[in-house]
């Protein structure tokens, strides 16, 4: 059973191992940069997924997109996520009445960052504390 | 077999229909130089193209999961858009590009430039060929 603090912890060593120039010092504050000027979203959603590789031992494979738009009182944007299992090629955030591919959520807080790879987590039959649910 | 020539009527039947006022005949190049010229979503050409591969193909309408994206620098739009492309039923992503090398990591969606006439004709001809559709000029193309 993966718990918070867990993923927490995941999230800030994973994102330390990110080799992103000019990255700010922890997870937090990028979730800051992106939540309060729109940038840095493609590491925090590259810092989620690979936190969710990580955390399952799994062999994935993901696409993530910022959708940055003008629109500045849109903050935190949302940001789209396909993931897919490499083995078996399946896309497992495809679903939807149109089939879409990806699924979004609104990274704005540590705690939407945890959820994000819960929700991750539990699509790949790997068991997660309750709260950490969507 | 489809042939370029198909492919590209199509793509301007479609666009035109979508997006053309009724009276004089809009093509599909008009939507991409309009994107490239004035940095604005390319929903008419992204649509257009998607639209192509579902009548080229004959595929239903829920046969296919797609997630496009415009790529875009530091000021504005590339020309590239990167897509995903899903078959539903079996759930497999079929923009999925292992790499035989373990430094290297998988990749699921493809960037395609889509700057000219031709380079739409040649991204509904690849998604075409990823669904197993023969296409002119890449019969024997590996997908």
């Amino acid at each position: 059973m993966i718990t918070r603090e867990q993923v927490v912890e995941a999230l800030e060593r994973t994102f330390e191992g990110l080799s992103e120039a000019g990255k700010p010092l922890t997870f937090v504050e990028a979730l800051d940069h992106w939540t309060e000027r729109g940038c840095g979203g493609d590491c925090v959603a590259e810092t989620i997924m690979r936190t969710v590789a990580i955390l399952s031992g799994r062999e994935l494979a993901w696409y993530c997109n910022p959708m940055v738009s003008e629109d500045l009182d849109a903050y935190p944007y949302p940001i789209a996520f396909v993931l897919v299992d490499i083995p078996t090629q399946r896309c497992l955030t495809l679903g939807g009445v149109n089939n879409t591919p990806h699924v979004t959520f609104s990274i704005g807080t540590l705690d939407d960052a945890v959820a994000a790879v819960g929700y991750f987590l539990s699509l790949l039959g790997i068991a997660v504390e309750e709260e950490l649910l969507l | 077999m489809v042939t370029r020539e198909q492919i590209k009527q199509t793509l301007d039947r479609i666009y035109d229909r979508e997006y053309g006022d009724g009276v004089t005949e809009a093509k599909l190049v008009e939507g991409i130089t309009f994107w490239m010229q004035n940095a604005e979503y390319p929903f008419d050409v992204i649509e257009t193209l998607v639209e192509a591969v579902y009548e080229l193909s004959g595929k239903p309408h829920n046969a296919l999961g797609w997630h496009a994206e415009p790529l875009r620098d530091e000021w504005s739009y590339t020309g590239e858009i990167a897509f995903v492309l899903v078959d539903a039923e079996s759930g497999r992503c079929l923009t999925l590009q292992r790499s035989d090398r373990p430094e290297t990591e998988a990749c699921i969606s493809v960037a395609l430039p889509i700057t000219t006439e031709e380079e739409a004709v040649d991204a509904v001809a690849y998604f075409l060929r990823l669904l197993g559709v023969p296409v002119e000029g890449l019969e024997g193309a590996a997908s």
